[in-house]
Order: structure tokens, then sequence, then C-alpha cells
């Protein structure tokens, strides 16, 4: 597999996208494509992107997706961000297009498990809507109905990101295809005929005594604490904070911890502190049990490192590696965002493509099922057979 | 986030933790002190950050005022840096940055404060130095030779050499000054943009001529500010002759009347803008202004015929908005936009000419004619006279200057020439040609049997308000 990272910032869409088309025919590593991701700053109108790709390459064969900002190689960018990828052997893409995950989610669930069950040696790329946290609610449907949970172990993806209409007053987190803008799904990119290597890095250090999750309420991502002794510990680590924004917390994530053996396995990002309650981006279950956690952008990119390690250990030949980093940690990342990118391409070896996400999922750590991670960089290699 | 917060955060996390487990504290004071170094310290250099120089500053000042003697700061900014990022890559630049850090570290006392405060600009406080003036200033300015030396570095790049070199300003005061630490700091890089001014690696002192352009500066740019807020700019207006005396257009330019009815030139006030990020606003203002005026000479047969040029500064047109902004301002104005003409200078940059190309283009379909502005000042690429949709040239008045004084002939002959041959190679290519700054009738006949097409200068008429430039045009026309 060939695959060949373009970007532009050009704040206008057509100049954007010829500066790009202009870069792609200059590019003497690729002369044909088998399909295209975009990745859309929210700025840009989306459907314009379709009609430009569709008639500057000729092709339907693409996604584009809104992102506030890509990784397009060593790159960190807000603008267009294109992937063109053409398979030399035997790979080949297959897409599952659903366009309504939320209200018809039985039969979504239905569809993505039979699709999962068709294609179980692909590696599957999930693109979903954000749509106010609800896609996890998804997820969650979607790993309760796969009766086989080895069916995730090649799965991994996030949430788009995208600002607020101000007109529609909704969050941007579309997926377009060369017929249809995609605002209440997902589209998942399945790769056929590759192998893969998947980690999730993470880096926050946990501290503290670990509490326990005694009730939920909203969309199970408001977290009740019936004795205050959470929320009294969120006032102290709060107080004498000037100007506190609740983003001041994101420094500070809770780690929800494994039941058998403690160790950490997501990380849930602070949105909301109320009277009894404390509220998170994505649902919790009650019993978990979770400890505060801290991490310094080094922390953060060690953990980069590592995870990227561990990707090669298992693929040390990779075409092409995807990168789904929640933009929680980017601002966690402070000045060091682009440093990300820096140490994947370095060492993968391989162009990075992948974009900051409102949320990401992915396998579990034994493959078994789905997760939806928070502040979590998702590094996937893919290597043709 | 302000690592101030940061720290907060972290301090309460701790004293949240330690109440609980003693035996964490260790532990968790290490990662404060992690953190406390991560908001005083440059992550790339391991020098010390701004806020901790100005910290040391603070302390400085006072000392020197009970102590005596005197202190410097030194500003210095890498010469030629952004060239080693945009050529051999971001890599290669923080290496250097390292290394510039680690070399000049060798060279100063371990008390002295060295910094950085971003991108390719380094700070160093020096204390305790010598009462006596004369002496202070050698000792500084011996320090200064060091560190230029320390910034000296040379790059080979595909047959190509280019240098990378330090400009430094310096700020030497004693037990009188009456500065604020901000004070110092931008009184030390005010200097250090002379020494770039004056030739780039060498070092400039801060003294009163500096402090006078300073302070008159702050006065101008109080001056565009009021403008902007009252929208009291003052649109005037240059004809452009042609060899018959005819006017066949005029050039707008934008002068700026303060409130003691005084007129501020652009040369004074648009290098400000583009410094303080106000060139848009106010070129913006200028062009619906303009587009009032070709709107008002529509109705009218002789005024109607002419060409309005205006001049589109190179910030503006790197400026992300520019094209929307522009196109909306163009559609509102519901003027002929046949007769605007856009001059734009060589000054932009090739790598983005097919952006360029693209821009112009967009406005060229729209009836926008444009000028190549100061032409033979700039790059003067002949890739901008064969790509660029360029309706006209304008030579620089720089070569025709001389060509009443003789300074020296051989000189003189060079830009005869130099004028004679763009003026043919322009009109090979069918375009336009104007000369700007024309101011003697021996000038104006020689460009004539050049071929020029037409003069601009004080020959036949400096800058004058709409209300002028009418008349003109009525009784030169007519």
């Amino acid at each position: 597999m060939i695959a060949r990272n373009y970007f532009s910032t050009h704040p206008v869409l057509r100049y954007a996208i010829e500066e790009i088309i202009v870069a792609y025919h200059a590019d003497p590593m690729i002369d044909t494509h088998d399909f295209i991701l975009i990745a859309v700053a929210p700025h840009y109108p989306l459907a314009q992107v379709t009609h430009f790709v569709q008639h500057h390459f000729a092709t339907d064969r693409f996604l584009a997706f809104h992102a506030i900002d890509a990784f397009s190689g060593m790159e960190t960018v807000s603008g267009i961000a294109m992937c063109v990828i053409a398979f030399e052997r035997e790979g080949s893409i297959k897409t599952l297009l659903i366009e309504d995950m939320i209200t018809y989610q039985d039969r979504a669930v239905n569809q993505t498990i039979a699709y999962l069950e068709a294609n179980r040696d692909a590696t599957h790329c999930f693109f979903s809507g954000h749509l106010e946290g609800e896609f996890s609610t998804f997820i969650d449907a979607l790993e309760a109905a796969g009766e086989d949970k080895t069916l995730f172990s090649r799965f991994i993806g996030g949430a788009c990101s995208g600002t607020r209409d101000p007109l529609t007053k909704e969050t941007l987190t579309y997926q377009a295809t060369a017929d249809r803008i995609v605002k209440r799904g997902f589209v998942l990119v399945s790769f056929c005929g590759c192998d893969c290597a998947m980690s999730a890095s993470l880096g926050y250090n946990p501290v503290g005594v670990a509490y326990t999750i005694t009730g939920v309420a909203g969309k199970g991502n408001v977290a009740i604490d019936h004795n205050r002794s959470f929320i009294h510990t969120i006032d102290r680590l709060t107080r004498n904070i000037p100007d506190f924004e609740i983003r001041h917390l994101w420094y500070s994530p809770i780690v929800l911890l494994d039941e058998a053996d403690g160790s950490i396995t997501v990380v849930r990002t602070f949105k909301a502190i109320h009277h009894d309650s404390v509220e998170f981006y994505t649902p919790l279950k009650i019993g978990t049990r979770f400890k505060l956690s801290y991490a310094e952008p080094s922390n953060l990119l060690q953990a980069d490192a590592q995870s990227a390690q561990e990707v090669v250990s298992q693929l040390p030949q990779c075409d092409l590696a995807f990168n789904f980093s929640c933009i929680a940690r980017q601002y966690a990342l402070e000045d060091r965002q682009k440093e990300e990118a820096k140490i994947y391409s370095k060492l993968l070896n391989a162009p990075l493509f992948g974009f900051f996400t409102f949320g990401e999922v992915g396998s579990k750590r034994n493959g078994k099922g789905l997760n939806v991670y928070n502040q979590t960089s998702l590094l996937v290699g893919i290597t043709e057979r | 986030m302000n690592s101030a917060i940061k720290i907060q955060l972290l301090r309460n996390l701790l004293d949240e933790i330690s109440t609980r487990y003693d035996y964490l504290y260790d532990i968790n004071r290490q990662m404060l002190e992690e953190t406390q170094y991560a908001a005083s310290h440059d992550p790339l250099t391991g020098l010390v950050n701004r806020a901790v120089f100005e910290e040391n500053l603070a302390r400085a000042l006072s000392v020197v005022k009970r102590h005596g003697g005197h202190t410097a700061v030194l500003f210095m900014d890498l010469d030629n840096f952004k060239q080693v990022n945009d050529t051999i890559g971001h890599d290669e630049g923080d290496r250097l940055l390292c290394d510039v850090a680690s070399s000049v570290t060798a060279n100063i006392r371990k008390e002295d404060v060295f910094a950085r405060f971003g991108g390719d600009e380094f700070v160093l406080l020096i204390e305790r130095i010598t009462s006596n003036v004369d002496q202070a200033i050698t000792v500084v300015s011996d320090l200064c030779q060091k560190i230029l030396a320390c910034a000296k570095h040379t790059y080979h790049v595909s047959g190509n050499t280019f240098f990378v070199s330090g400009s430094i300003g310096v700020v030497l005061f004693g037990s009188n000054s009456t500065a604020s630490v901000e004070e110092l700091i931008r009184h030390a890089d005010v200097a250090m943009y002379e020494a770039k001014k004056k030739g780039k690696d060498q070092v400039v002192f801060f003294d009163d001529a500096i402090k006078a352009r300073l302070e008159e500066q702050i006065v101008i740019e109080q001056k565009i500010r009021d403008a902007i807020k009252n929208d009291t700019f003052i649109l005037h207006y240059q004809p452009k002759l042609s060899q018959h005396g005819v006017i066949m257009g005029v050039e707008a330019l934008v002068r700026i009347q303060d409130p003691e009815g005084d007129l501020i030139c652009p040369n004074q006030y648009i290098p400000l803008c583009e410094k303080r990020n106000l060139i848009s606003i106010v070129s913006e203002k200028v062009l619906i202004e303009v587009c009032k005026t070709l709107k008002a000479w529509e109705k009218n047969p002789l005024l109607s015929t002419m060409d309005i040029s205006i001049n589109i500064n190179p910030a503006w047109l790197r400026h992300p908005t520019f094209v929307e902004k522009i196109e909306e301002i163009l559609r509102h104005s519901g003027a002929n936009l046949s007769r605007l003409i856009f001059e734009i200078t060589e000054s932009i940059e090739l790598v983005d000419i097919h952006v360029k190309i693209a821009i112009m283009e967009k406005f060229t379909a729209l009836g926008v004619r444009f000028a190549l502005d100061d032409f033979g000042t700039g790059r003067s690429s002949l890739v901008y006279l064969s790509q660029l949709p360029v309706y006209e040239i304008k030579i620089d008045h720089s070569f025709i200057v001389h060509w009443d004084e003789y300074v020296t002939e051989i000189e003189n002959e060079k830009c005869h020439r130099f004028v004679k041959a763009t003026i043919a190679m322009a009109k090979s290519l069918g375009l336009k040609v104007t000369i700007e700054g024309v101011e003697s009738t021996k000038v104006s006949h020689a460009l004539w049997e050049m071929g020029c097409d037409t003069i601009q200068g004080v020959l036949y008429a400096s800058p004058m308000n709409q209300k002028m430039i009418e008349t003109l045009i009525y009784t030169h026309n007519n």
C-alpha cells in the first residue's frame, strides 16, 4: 500500500484543494488512488469539499469528515488534510455507512454486527458524529450486542471534532461521502487484506485514593456523589485557582480502574461540576472504581513513544498509521502538541494520518470488547499483505 | 494554560493526597518540582523563560537603584533564522537554538540571567557592571562581540551558502533609571530592531535618539487608533499623465489627519500598522472610500474614464480573510470595477505564487486590474512578469532620482539602461509602464523617448484631495 499525505491551510477552500492537487500531481511516489480520506476543518463547507474532490480526483471512493485539527505526516494542521491511498497487492477498502445511529439504534447495531461478522479479517476505522456524546451510547449498545467480543479486536476510531454552528446551534461533526452527508451516524472504513497493530497511549499517573461511583444520571455521564466525598475533593482541588474553568481539570482527569487488577482501563474527562455530582463527557457505570490522575506534557509524550514502540514490535513494517487523539489530551499537551505526530511518524517510519477527536473508540486491551476512551491517543499501524 | 493555574492545581492535588497518604508526599513533591521547572524554563534550550527573566530584572532594578553601578539588558534575535527552518527544517532550527544557547551560556558568568523568550529571541541580564559609563559600555560591547560570535553559523544547502548571525539591542541603566521592567525590555527590543535595520550582525545601544523615535511611534500609533475609531482617514489622489498631458488615472494615497490638522504620511504609519496588525483594518477602509469615489465618478463623463489605483499592502494580501473581505467590499460597492487597479509589490513570496495567481485571477474576473508597484526594488523576478496576470508595471523612482544630479556618471548610465530595457521588455509583454517620482522636465523627456506610457510625480502634481483632483481633471482633460 502506498499512502501519501497532503495538506493546505489556505483559507479559501478552492485554493486549499488546488494546492493539494498540485502537490499530489507533483508527487513522484504515487500516480493512482483507491481511496481518499479527507479531514476538513469546520470553517470549510463540507459539501463543497466533496464537490471539489469528485471534480479533481474523478472518484467517488472517498470519505471527508470534520476535524478541528488533523495529523498529516509530522504536521498538525487546521485546514484540509488528505490521505491518498493506493493498494499494490491484496489490499482493498470497504465502507459501511450508517446514517442514524441514535433514532434507529437497534437497526444500526444489527447492521454493524452483520458487517463486522462478514469482514472479520478487516481493520475497521470508525469515523463518527459526536452527537453531544451520544455516539458512546451506540458503542455501548454495539459492544453489548456482539456475542463474540473478538469481533471488535480490530476496531479503532473516534468521534469527529467540530465547532458549533451559530445558526443551527449544532456541533459540526459530520462525515461526507460522494452522495450524502452523514450528520447523525458514522462511516466505517475497513482495510481488507491488511495486517494491523494497535495501541492506546494514556500517560496519566493515578494519584490519591480510589473512589466508587455510587449513582449516575443524565445520559449516564453524571456521577452522583451520595456521600459527597468526591465533591469535597473537587472543591479542594479547584480552590485558589484564579478564573477557574473546567478545562483546568483536564490535566487531572479521572482514571477508571480495572475490577480485577486495579490497572487503568480508560480516562474520563471532566465536563462540569454540579452541587452533588460531577459531569463527564462519556457515560460511567455504577460501581466503577476510579482515581484522580495527573500528567505533564512530557508524561503524555513518553506514553506516546511507548505506544509507538508497542505497534512497531507487533508490526515492524508499516505502510500507514492512524492517530485518533483526544482534543482534551491535546489541550494538556500545551505547546508540545505538535510533538505527538512527530514521535509517531519517526518511530513508525510511516505516513501518519488522523485527527483531534471528541472521544476515541478502540478495542479493549485483551482484544475482547470495545472501550470509549477520553484523553487518549489511539494509534494503529496498517500494512498491506 | 497559565502555569500559575497549573501549579495551584497541582498544589491542591498534592495537599489532597498528602493528607491521605504521607508516603506519596515525596513522589508528588517531585512531580510539583518538575511542574515548577517546566513552568519556568524553556523546554527546548533549558534556559529560563520570560516570567523568570522579568522577576530577575525587577530584582536587579531595585538592586541597582539601591547600590548604584550599571545593569544591562541584551536582546538578541537571530538573523536569517527563518531561512534555516524553511530550507533545512525545524529540527536543524532547534539544534541551532540549542547550540546558541549553550555557547552563549559558556561565555557568561554563572550569575547572569540568560533567557529565551520564544522563537529566536534571547535575552541576557548582566548585573554589577562598573559605575563608570564609558567603562560599562566597553565591558558590555566586548561581551556582545563574544555573543555575536556564538550566533554565527554558516549553512550550505543545494549549492547555496547562507549565514546566520545575531542582532543585539542593549539597554544600559543605572541608579537614576525611571524605566519599568516592561519598558527596559521594550527598549532593548527596539535597539535590536535598529541593529537589524543597520545591516544585522551588530550591536546597538538604546539611546536618546532611539527613545525619541520610540516616543514618536507611540504618538503615531495612538493617532492611527484614533483615526480608525473616528474614521478620520483622508484620501489624496495623485494624477498619472500621458505624454500629451492628459490625466489617464489617479493613485489613491491615504493620509491620517490629526486633530491639529497635520497630515501624517504613509511612510510614518504604514510600518507601524504592519507591526500592530492594523493594516487590514486601514486598507479595508481605504478600499471602501475608493469604491465610493469610483461610484460617484461614474455619473460624470470626464471622471468616469479615470482609473483609480490603490496599494495592496503585502501584509494585507497574506491576511486569511483577504479574499472574502475584498470580495464583499467590491460586491457591495456597486462600482465599475474595470476602473480599479490594485497595485501589488514584488515582495510577495515566490513560493506562494500559484496561490497569489489564483487570488488575482479571482479579482481579474470581476474586472479589477493589477499593477506591479516599485518594480526593480524587490526581487524583480521575471517569474512575476511572466506568470502574474499584471496589466501595468510601475518602475520605482529610485532609478530616476539622480538623473539630474549626476552623482556618478556610471551609475546614472546603469539606471538609464535599466529603465530603458525594462520599458522595452514590458512593451514586448504588452504591459503598460508608469514611472513614479518624476520631478523634472529633463527626466520626463528622457522617459517619453524611452516609450513610457504614463508619468506620476510632483513635476505635474502632488497628491491632492478629492475636490482638487476633480477640478484638475476638468481643467486638464477638457
